[in-house]
Order: C-alpha cells, then sequence, then structure tokens
C-alpha cells in the first residue's frame, strides 16, 4: 500500500525493550498484576497497565515518568537504565517491602479510586518501603537529551483537504433485491471524485421495532451520496443477523453514510424502522494517517466518542487489523421507539 | 409577528451555525484529553488514560459544532498529527508548563508541524497547562521556550491554563468560537 521504512537501529533497541518486556516479572502489571502491560514507569523501573499508566501520570513527572513501548521512542540509555533496575519483581521488593496486611493491592479490575490510592501510597508517599529508607525519583538523569528523531520517511500529499461542510445528497437506491453492487446513477451526475472505498458489514440489528402485528421483516438500506445499496430481508425477526457485506466508493466531499431500517411489506408501501446517520471521516482519517505512516502491527487508531447528542451506544473504535483499518459502531436507530444496529466498517483508502 | 420572528430565527441560524474543525496537539501528558473534557462537559479527572491514535468529539457551544480531533501525543502518533490538522479552523498545541525537561522536544514538534506547506496559515492557540503545579513556567518563559514569536506565517496566540482548577478556560472557549467565525 505505501512503503514504510523501518530504522534499523531502532529496531535493534527495540528488541531489547521486547525482551525486558517478555520477562516473567514484567508479564503482568507491576501495581494491579493486569497481564501484558505496555506501559513503563521509566524512572520507577516498572512496567505497568494502561490504567495504571493513567494514575502515574498524574502524580507529574517528578514522580514517575511515563512512556510506552510500544508508541514511544526509546534511547539506548532509558533502555540500559531499565535494564538495570531489573524490573517489576525487583522494583516491588523496594516499593513493597513491607506491604501491611490490611492493604489489599488492586486487581486488574479495581477501580480508578482503589488503583490511584494505592500507587500514591506506594510510590509517592513510599509508605511501603524498607524501614525508613527515602527514595529520591527526581529524575535528574533526564532521559529525553537525546533529540527526537526525525521522522525521515516521505509522506504522500495528495491534495484533497478532506472538507467535510454540510452535503447535500439524495436517496436514489433502486429496490433490486439481488443488487450488490454499488448502483451509481449515472445521470445527472458530473465527475464525481472518489477517495476510497467503503466496506460495511451490516452485522446484526436488536430489538428492532414491530411493525407488523407481532414482528417485523427488516432489512437495510445504506446511502452514501448517491450510491445506495440494501441488505437481503429476514424475516419475522426483531434481532436479525444479516452478516452481509456492502461495498461503496467514496465520495469527495465526503457525505455521512446513511443507514435505515425497513420493514418488508407485500402489499403496502415498506414501512421504517428507524435510521442513523454516520459520519465516516474519522474512520477515512485514520486510514489515510495509517497509510503514511510507520506502523505495521495491529493497533488501536482512533475513536469517535459516544456523547447525549450522538447516535452511538458506546465509543466507536478505529482498529488497524491485519493492515486492514476497521471501524467497530453501535447505532442508537432514531425516529423511532426502539431498535440498535451493529455494523462494521472498513476503509480502503485510494492511493494516489 | 410569531411568524415573522421564526423566519428571522430561521435566517439568523442560516448566517451564525458555525461548523468548525480543531485538532488538539501535543506531547504524551500534556492534558489534551483533559482540556476536551473541561471544554466539553466542565469535568475534569484526575487520572486520564493515554489517548490511543485519536478520539473524536463533538461539542455544541451555542451556535458552534466544534468537531475536535483530540491526537495522541506519544512519538508513534506524531507523524500523523498533520493529516489530522488539514481541514481544521485551528491549531491548538498544548504544553505540561511543569515538565521543564520536555519543552525543548514540545518546541521542536511544534516547529516540525508548523512547516508542513498543508497547514500554512492555520491560526495556532497555545497553551501552557498545568500551571496549578508549583514548577509551572510563566508565560513569558513558555513563549521563549517554545520560540513563538518566531512564528510570523499565521496568527498566534498563547494562554496559560489549569484544566484540573478550570482556569483561563473561558478565554480559551471565547477563542476558539471567534476563529470559528472567521473562518466562514
Amino acid at each position: 500500500m505505501s512503503n514504510r521504512q523501518v530504522n534499523t537501529d531502532s529496531q535493534g533497541s527495540f528488541r531489547r525493550l521486547e525482551d525486558l518486556l517478555h520477562q516473567p516479572g514484567n508479564r503482568f502489571c507491576a501495581d494491579c498484576g493486569s497481564p501484558d502491560p505496555k506501559w513503563v514507569s521509566v524512572n520507577l523501573g516498572v512496567f505497568i497497565c494502561i490504567k495504571c499508566s493513567g494514575v502515574h501520570r498524574s502524580l507529574g513527572v517528578h514522580i514517575s515518568k511515563v512512556l510506552s513501548v510500544k508508541l514511544d521512542d526509546w534511547t539506548d540509555e532509558q533502555i540500559e537504565s531499565l535494564e538495570d533496575m531489573g524490573g517489576n519483581a525487583a522494583s516491588n521488593m523496594i516499593y513493597e517491602a513491607h506491604l501491611p496486611e490490611n492493604i489489599k493491592k488492586p486487581r486488574p479490575d479495581s477501580s480508578i479510586e482503589e488503583r490511584s490510592d494505592f500507587i500514591r501510597r506506594k510510590y509517592e508517599l513510599q509508605q511501603f518501603l524498607n524501614s525508613n529508607v527515602q527514595i529520591s525519583t527526581t529524575s535528574s538523569s533526564n532521559s529525553f537529551s537525546s533529540p527526537h528523531d526525525k521522522k525521515n520517511y516521505e509522506k504522500q500529499h495528495n491534495g484533497h483537504g478532506l472538507h467535510f461542510l454540510g452535503h447535500t445528497f439524495r436517496h436514489s437506491w433502486r429496490r433490486k433485491d439481488t443488487e450488490h453492487k454499488p448502483t451509481k446513477k449515472s445521470t445527472g451526475i458530473g465527475m464525481v471524485e472518489f477517495v476510497g472505498l467503503i466496506k460495511v458489514n451490516i452485522i446484526r440489528g436488536t430489538n428492532l421495532a414491530i411493525r407488523d402485528v407481532m414482528t417485523s421483516d427488516p432489512y437495510v438500506i445504506l446511502t452514501l451520496g448517491h450510491q445506495s445499496m440494501k441488505t437481503r430481508v429476514i424475516k419475522r425477526n426483531l434481532n436479525p443477523v444479516w452478516n452481509e457485506r456492502l461495498m461503496l466508493s467514496i465520495p469527495n466531499p465526503v457525505p455521512p453514510l446513511k443507514v435505515e431500517v425497513y420493514d418488508k411489506d407485500k402489499f403496502s408501501a415498506d414501512d421504517r424502522m428507524g435510521e442513523a446517520e454516520i459520519d465516516i471521516q474519522p474512520l477515512i482519517s485514520a486510514a489515510k494517517a495509517y497509510e503514511n505512516s510507520t506502523i505495521t502491527e495491529s493497533m488501536q487508531l482512533g475513536k469517535w466518542l459516544a456523547t447525549e447528542d450522538n447516535t452511538l451506544v458506546k465509543d466507536s473504535v478505529i482498529n488497524l487489523v491485519d493492515g486492514k483499518v476497521k471501524q467497530e459502531i453501535n447505532l442508537k436507530l432514531q425516529n423511532v421507539e426502539c431498535g440498535e444496529l451493529e455494523i462494521e466498517l472498513e476503509c480502503v483508502p485510494l492511493s494516489q | 409577528m410569531g411568524l415573522w420572528e421564526a423566519f428571522l430565527n430561521w435566517l439568523r441560524s442560516l448566517f451564525f451555525k458555525q461548523e468548525m474543525e480543531l485538532s488538539l496537539i501535543g506531547l504524551q501528558n500534556a492534558g489534551k484529553t483533559s482540556l476536551v473534557n473541561v471544554v466539553a462537559t466542565g469535568g475534569y479527572s484526575e487520572d486520564m488514560i493515554p489517548t490511543v491514535g485519536f478520539n473524536m468529539r463533538k461539542v455544541t457551544k451555542g451556535n458552534v459544532t466544534i468537531k475536535l480531533w483530540d491526537l495522541g501525543g506519544q512519538p508513534r502518533f506524531r507523524s500523523m498529527w498533520e493529516r489530522y490538522c488539514r481541514a481544521v479552523s485551528a491549531i491548538v498545541y498544548v504544553v505540561d508548563a511543569a515538565d521543564l525537561d520536555n519543552l525543548s522536544i514540545s518546541k521542536s514538534e511544534l516547529h516540525d508541524l508548523l512547516s508542513k506547506p498543508s497547514l500554512h496559515g492555520i491560526p495556532l492557540l497555545v497553551l501552557g497547562n498545568k500551571i496549578d503545579k508549583p514548577e509551572a513556567i510563566s508565560k513569558q518563559v513558555l513563549t521563549d521556550e517554545i520560540g513563538l514569536k518566531s512564528i510570523t506565517d499565521r496568527e498566534v496566540c498563547c494562554f496559560m491554563i489549569s484544566c484540573k482548577n478550570s482556569t483561563n478556560i473561558d478565554s480559551v472557549i471565547d477563542w476558539l468560537v471567534t476563529h470559528s467565525k472567521s473562518k466562514n
């Protein structure tokens, strides 16, 4: 897709860091025991989980300086000092030398308050140290002295400034049950510039509205700009599982993806069962940003936050999975009494 | 009369309903996500988990809908900042004013970003956060350390804030609202 150069220098350091990460003592968060911690307090020398890293960061850098194993650039100096400190086992021998019986360590599912209380006592107040040893945690040997390496890879500029303002669009679906390809309306549209493809997997609906006597015969229509597609009808089911993949081209400027659920009726017009609009710009931006980045392993690229005034049931996460940029979405259907829709999107940007 | 007023309101909404996009950037743990939360909900939480990639959130303030791109600050994500800044009305750069060790990196990352041709002329708001901490530096020192004087190709503004104590958050919101209007 795009050329990603890997800095061989940082590759070697990264391996050393990975080795440290895989030491038995470092496979669980030093503070709460969550498996596979990916964050490190550089000056305290402990591997910690993302939740505990939040508490560490709140203490201030004079107490704990948090770096990510995967996301930060490490200097050799930092890695060496981490190796010297001996990891979680060694650090906990110091910071938890005298853990009173009435103090319980937080567990992976502990609340932020429990975590925060314990971590403060452990490192800031140093209540569990051996005898009267006080450890100065001020990180004077500060490790950020070496300049952050310059990004030496070329960025591709493809000129699309993804401007995204109110964009009018029409419904123009054709009601043909067998249709599984974008139906581009050929009349009345001049040149349409496409920025990529979007694959939409309509997974399932839950608790959909009743439109016949006891149930409904739901199907879904997707609309993006001038293109529309629909899923098959699932008869008599308020919790239908479609698992149906549809593909659309993404025009520029990017319109919202409109999702509408209908109840199929034989003798009258189909009834509405709710709708929702999805802003697909975060997905497209993530896909394009990833294209120009050095990231290769699976990871989270971003998140669209659920708020009171949008249609999300929960935060919608955009992930990189096996080189594919995917977004999971749980929608509350609008203009209807009830119903939710589970959808997965994948964006394939068109490289210039 | 009611009808006439409704008509006027409708006309007004056409002209004053603003939509803007903003990108929040800065080194990890500068307080970007906390700022979003304070602006969006007024709430501050001591323990924010690091942002992985970005968080996109829409915030409505009066007639203005702000689409906020809150970008992860780890080096891994910094190469992506430019991509999320291209279409925005303003770039908000958050600096931990109490983390003296990282000021020079913060400076070089900012100037790196602003040198991108695609971002030419986009207004910049620099926020020195965490002034509730005793080690925090002054606005003057921050301005010098980050080299704001040398940025001449765009509008630059700087505030010292504390998300924790909600200090100067009003000024930030005012600045943002003003700059959403100047775009359209």
